[in-house]
């Protein structure tokens, strides 16, 4: 035999080879049945084609074996130690009770949880539900999300429990893809020390009354906002380059301008049906982002970026009178040292009330392939004893209206003298479509407008008229753009 | 399988090359795995829509025709990491060489000097954004109140657009302790016969720091830059977890819009086009540094070729 030196060329060629090799083996699908589960819902990329309703019923892969439904929790609340044992714990009662079935809990922290499961759906493994999720995900992933139509007609469910508005934030172009678990309504926290330190009433608790409007609001905040000498922003000797406290603000709340306008009259949620065409600088846009310049820098009535910064005003810090936001503040208000409780939003000038509601629902992957098991899994979740356990720990309110009341006297405990009507009241007057709703190219969109917003914020330009025509400009050049690629 | 037979036969020169080979290709492996994969495979990503869970999309050039015709994020980023360069290259090269030079004066504690002024160079970068948002709060930020006792009313440092970029630059000085302890070891390995030299020549400290200290440790001032440009252009860590890009894009940097695109967005083909018109500008950059290299940059038992 001819003896042969190896060669470099020789050991690339066999290290090119190896490599190869491992790539083509790293590509072939990890497993069989789910690649033909996937090929069966299509991938629909333009929004404005109707999505075909599968019946995945009938396609179901018949389980061989214990069935492992992963349930993914990171796109909303739920990731908490405290809020993993009450979860983990509906695991193992399902376990216990269900051979064919088993439940797992897969954690991932909010920042990484797209990603997460995008890279998990890339690799074939994808996981079953996914849950808490919030509302932009039915949209976002509606080419992964299950249809579950044909499963809420195959088993006659009721959701007669949920009322006409909470089942509609789960549909998206009219295909239901999830069902709410949890609500977290909108209300006007105050600081019931500062109003009888400045001898103001309080707001009213109950909606819809005719004289609370933003304009009253007003009136209030700026008797509530302080300079260092103890001066109110009514007053014409007011300094607020030393300001130390604040009657108004929406801190950290999610407050989008699309859900909040439309107590300003908007028609819309900033865009047309299909898509195309954005309104972001509507007429009941820019009265609202001007509303929130004045309150900055005409009214005193809210913390500049500057302010915010130097001073972090929350609520919590006893330095602001009434903040505007969701129910899941309500877990960072324990053994606060005043009194607060809870208001109704005011009426826009037009006179409509609206309160933004976040919502936490369930998505099932289509691509999983145990449809009827996840399906099982989450009917068992949507039971109003474990659905209660769910939003206790997760700081949600229940949207099954019978168990409203259970969820009441239980957060007494917690809470004794919150007024909790208010919250349950605020659903009444939700969002729909809701202010999280998925549009293409959402991300960039949102983006815009928070940097125009910060513009505001930061004093950098006090006309919201300029900053909202230029937000216009820079996120239709963003939808034509994608559309352009659509073509 | 027993080698011992096999290798036994052959020569002991291939042998020996086989051995060099085995042992390097844990390495060689994963550079075609690791490095080489993912750089092909986002290369041909850019020129897709990709949003990892739906198909990809072909698209040709379009990706990149999108960022230099239609995209303002993009020339925003590019000014922002530009402007920052500008700010805080020189200033890291030459804060650092200063220290290293008083640092070189044989001052008492010297290990000591030396550990403070490299510690935080060591410290987490998550970490030293997180001390640095205290130091530059508005209000009860060390720095304002450094400020105010010699009367100056400060910014709003990181909440002020016009503000927050210098703000990073200033903050970048925090790791100028790690190119200063290079510029102390080559400072020290300087012959001191050159000082003795030069001193009877009739050289003030000046010229012996123009025409001894610094040819001799040009090297490794070659070697910060090099190393600083690349880190520059790929900065990132302080402004995700300071400022997110703002206000108002005030720090909206290169990295991180391209981080915005793949993760926030999952505009995957989008941001691999980023991605590598980041590496032709670095590429550029460094190339053009290695060429200067030659009229600057002075290497001991180098033979240089005679015009």
């Amino acid at each position: 035999m001819e003896k042969r030196k190896l060669n470099r060329r020789d050991f690339l060629r066999l290290s090119a080879a190896t490599v190869t090799g491992a790539i083509v083996a790293a590509c072939k699908p990890a497993t069989p049945q789910i690649a033909e589960v996937a090929k069966e819902v299509p991938a629909e990329k333009v929004v404005k084609e109707t999505v075909a309703v599968e019946k995945v019923v009938e396609k179901e892969v018949k389980p061989t074996e214990k069935v492992v439904v992963t349930i993914f929790v990171g796109m909303g609340t739920g990731t908490a130690p405290e809020q993993q044992a009450v979860q983990n714990t509906l695991a193992d009662e399902w376990n216990a009770a269900h051979d064919d079935i088993k439940v797992e809990y897969m954690y991932v922290p909010h920042a990484e949880s797209r990603t997460k499961w995008a890279a998990m759906l890339a690799a074939g493994t994808p996981p079953a539900i996914n849950m808490p999720s919030g509302v932009e995900q039915v949209g976002r992933f509606r080419d992964t999300n299950l249809d579950i139509g044909p499963y809420l007609e195959r088993d006659n469910y009721d959701l007669s429990d949920f009322g006409d508005l909470i089942p509609e934030v789960g549909k998206y172009q009219g295909v239901t893809y999830g069902i709410v678990m949890g609500i977290y309504p909108s209300v006007l926290y105050y600081n019931e020390d500062l109003f009888d330190d400045a001898g103001v009433d309080y707001p009213p608790h109950e909606w819809g009354m005719p004289d609370w409007t933003f304009d009253a609001l007003v009136e209030k905040a700026m008797k509530l906002s302080l300079d260092s000498s103890g001066k109110d922003a009514a007053d014409p000797d007011f300094n607020p380059t030393n300001q130390v406290q604040w009657g108004y603000d929406e801190i950290d709340c999610g407050l989008s301008l699309n859900g909040v306008a439309l107590s300003w009259g908007a028609e819309n949620m900033g865009w047309s049906e299909d898509f195309r065409t954005l309104y972001f600088n509507q007429k009941a846009w820019v009265d609202r982002l001007q509303w929130i310049s004045d309150a900055i820098w005409k009214w005193h009535i809210m913390a500049s970026a500057e302010q915010m910064k130097a001073a972090s005003p929350g609520f919590n810090t006893g330095k602001l009178a009434m903040n505007n936001c969701h129910s899941w503040m309500l877990g960072e208000m324990v053994e606060l040292p005043f009194l607060w409780n809870v208001a109704a939003q005011p009426a826009g000038p037009t006179g409509i009330v609206k309160a933004q509601c976040d919502v936490d629902a369930f998505l099932i992957c289509n691509q999983f392939p145990h449809l009827d098991a996840a399906w099982e899994v989450v009917k068992w979740l949507m039971e109003p004893d474990q659905m209660l356990r769910l939003d206790f720990t997760w700081g949600a309110f229940p949207p099954r209206f019978s168990l409203q009341e259970r969820y009441e006297e239980a957060m007494k405990d917690k809470y004794p003298k919150l007024d909790m009507k208010v919250f349950f009241d605020s659903t009444k007057y939700m969002d729909t479509p809701n202010h999280e709703s998925f549009i293409p190219r959402y991300g960039e969109i949102w983006d815009a407008v928070t940097t125009g917003y910060e513009r505001i914020l930061t004093g950098q330009q006090k006309d919201a008229k300029v900053v909202l025509d230029e937000v216009q400009k820079t996120v239709q050049g963003y939808l034509d753009e994608y559309w352009a690629k659509q073509s | 399988m027993n080698l011992k037979p096999l290798t036994s036969r052959l020569p002991p020169a291939t042998r020996e090359s086989l051995w060099a080979y085995v042992l390097v290709s844990p390495w060689v492996i994963g550079f075609f795995i690791w490095t080489a994969g993912p750089m092909l495979a986002s290369f041909f990503l850019s020129f897709t829509e990709y949003n990892v869970v739906s198909p990809l999309v072909w698209l040709g050039t379009a990706n990149y025709r999108g960022i230099f015709t239609v995209d303002p994020l993009f020339w925003q980023s590019l000014k922002v990491t530009f402007t920052y360069a500008i700010m805080s290259l020189p200033a890291g090269l030459v804060v650092g060489l200063a220290v290293a030079l008083l640092l070189n004066l044989n001052v008492p504690g010297l290990s000591i000097w030396r550990a403070i002024y490299y510690l935080p160079s060591v410290i987490a970068g998550v970490a030293v954004a997180v001390l640095w948002q205290y130091v530059l709060n508005p209000r009860f930020g060390v720095l304002n109140w450094a400020l105010s006792l010699v009367g100056i009313k400060g910014p709003g440092w990181l909440a002020d657009p016009n503000w927050a970029l210098s703000s990073l630059a200033i903050m970048s000085l925090w790791g100028a302790g790690g190119g200063m302890i290079l510029y102390l070891a080559a400072l020290q390995s300087v012959p001191t016969a050159l000082y003795d030299a030069a001193k009877i020549d009739g050289a003030n400290a000046w010229h012996r720091l123009r025409h001894v200290t610094l040819p001799m440790i040009s090297p490794v001032i070659f070697f910060n830059l090099v190393m600083g440009t690349i880190g520059t252009f790929q900065y990132f860590t302080n402004a995700f977890v300071m400022t997110q890009g703002g206000p108002v894009n005030a720090t909206l940097f290169y990295n991180l819009y391209l981080y915005n695109n793949a993760f926030r967005y999952f505009r995957m083909g989008y941001a691999s086009a980023l991605a590598w018109i980041l590496f032709v500008i670095i590429l550029f950059f460094t190339l053009l540094i290695f060429r200067s290299s030659s009229v600057w940059v002075y290497y001991e038992g180098q033979l240089r070729r005679r015009r």
